[in-house]
């Protein structure tokens, strides 16, 4: 009867913290939606890891013999190697449509402006004591695309990747909620009223082609750090585009996508250990996290108003807040704020495109930090 | 599995100058994400106007 009752004595306060994240993980996911695919493999993952002797993760037994837990194998076969992040990837890629982009190629500014964030943040980390990886892993969090900032931190700060996954994640389903107070603190109500031809371009084939193998040139020959991530993402892009793969292309939208994604999110909740996870560094990751979203906001919006000041054909200075990677919910986000300002302005197709260039933003500032910080 | 360790004590002189470098890496990620962008635009309209109607 002991031996049976053993696991219900030995529940510590912080494990049962942790059931009550897990809950509150799942709750989100279930009820509110947010980011279910992976908060809910997330937040199940850290109730496995909680329970006391958990034999989902490796355990020393009494003998001093290991007894690996397959949590702990995926673990180490999927987030050590970078494997899990880089196939996610692949499967992004071929999710994407760069047309809009390619239509609209002077959107691609706002995907480079608005990731200020990730190195103001990563700035305001080393103050709080964090060595220049552990800052720039939380910095990572602003590239508000998860599987970045899994790469990134699964590089430089293995023992942050929990929390670091969590906030990114969670804040970028919270987008609809943190983007529009910062954008209406930047901006005046006449800025948000500013109108926007849109005249699309055709693009041709070749050009949908030619471009994901253009974009990992460039970005492999000044970052060749940076070739796995954008790679593996354009490799997916070109699957989709190349017009001959269609059945891969399907494969690497669902099967792929659905499979790694579930692998991802229930191996990155095994990182949520009571012991790691409960503690100061956690909050103050998830609070560094925040602050890199708003100031991702802030540059992207600041960069369309410093650019007015040029053009004679002004930009409505929102659609620098879409250039953040979480698609499409900041461009739909910022349509919909047009929209609250005057019904007959229709901002979509620009914030579109703005949106899928912070995608390609993003993946280049991961790139980046991988090649700039030693 | 992994312990976390901050190696500075929060806004001491280790911080600060972790910071400077911090500066360092900033300034030259934004240059090469402006470059690295401005590039793509050049060749996403080169791109354009070579492969029209192709």
């Amino acid at each position: 009867m002991q031996e049976l009752l053993l696991g219900l004595t030995s529940f510590t306060i912080k494990q049962i913290g942790m059931l009550l994240i897990a809950g509150v993980l799942i709750y989100l996911a279930v009820k509110k939606d947010y980011e279910p695919a992976l908060l809910l493999p997330i937040g199940f993952g850290a109730i496995l890891v909680n329970i006391p002797f958990s034999a989902a993760i490796d355990q020393i037994a009494a003998n001093g013999e290991v007894q690996h837990g397959p949590l702990t194998m995926l673990f180490n076969a999927g987030i050590l190697t970078e494997l899990f992040p880089l196939l996610i990837f692949v499967a992004v890629g071929a999710m994407i449509d760069f047309t809009p982009l390619l239509q609209n190629p002077i959107m691609l500014l706002f995907g480079a402006a608005a990731q200020f964030g990730i190195f103001f943040t990563m700035a305001v980390a080393t103050l709080f004591g964090y060595s220049l990886k552990e800052a720039a892993s939380i910095g990572i969090i602003g590239a508000a695309d998860g599987p970045t900032s899994i790469y990134v931190a699964s590089q430089f700060a293995k023992e942050l990747l929990g929390p670091i996954s969590v906030a990114a994640y969670s804040y970028m389903s919270l987008v609809p909620i943190i983007q529009p107070p910062v954008i209406r603190a930047l901006t005046t109500k006449s800025e948000r009223k500013i109108k926007m031809e849109y005249k699309p371009q055709a693009v041709s084939r070749t050009a949908k082609v030619i471009f994901p193998i253009m974009v990992t040139l460039i970005a492999g020959i000044v970052a060749p750090t940076s070739v796995a991530l954008i790679g593996f993402l354009m490799f997916g892009n070109l699957i989709r585009e190349c017009g001959v793969l269609n059945k891969l292309s399907n494969a690497a939208q669902n099967e792929l996508a659905n499979l790694v994604t579930l692998l991802l999110g229930i191996t990155i909740g095994s990182t949520m250990t009571a012991d790691k996870f409960l503690s100061a560094d956690t909050l103050l990751i998830i609070a560094m996290g925040l602050v890199a979203f708003i100031f991702d906001t802030a540059g992207g919006v600041v960069f369309a108003k410093v650019l007015n000041i040029f053009l004679k054909r002004k930009i409505n200075p929102m659609i620098g807040a879409a250039g953040i990677s979480a698609f499409p919910m900041s461009a739909r986000v910022i349509h919909k704020m047009g929209q609250k300002e005057d019904p007959s302005n229709f901002l979509l197709m620009h914030a579109v495109s703005a949106n899928v260039a912070g995608q390609i933003g993003s993946v280049i500032a991961g790139g980046l930090i991988l090649a700039l910080v030693k | 599995m992994f312990a976390v360790v901050r190696p500075n004590v929060p806004f001491s002189q280790e911080a600060f100058s972790l910071f400077s470098q911090s500066l360092g890496v900033t300034i030259k990620a934004m240059t090469g994400i402006f470059v690295v962008i401005l590039v793509f635009y050049i060749l996403i309209v080169l791109l354009g106007k070579l492969t029209a109607g192709k």
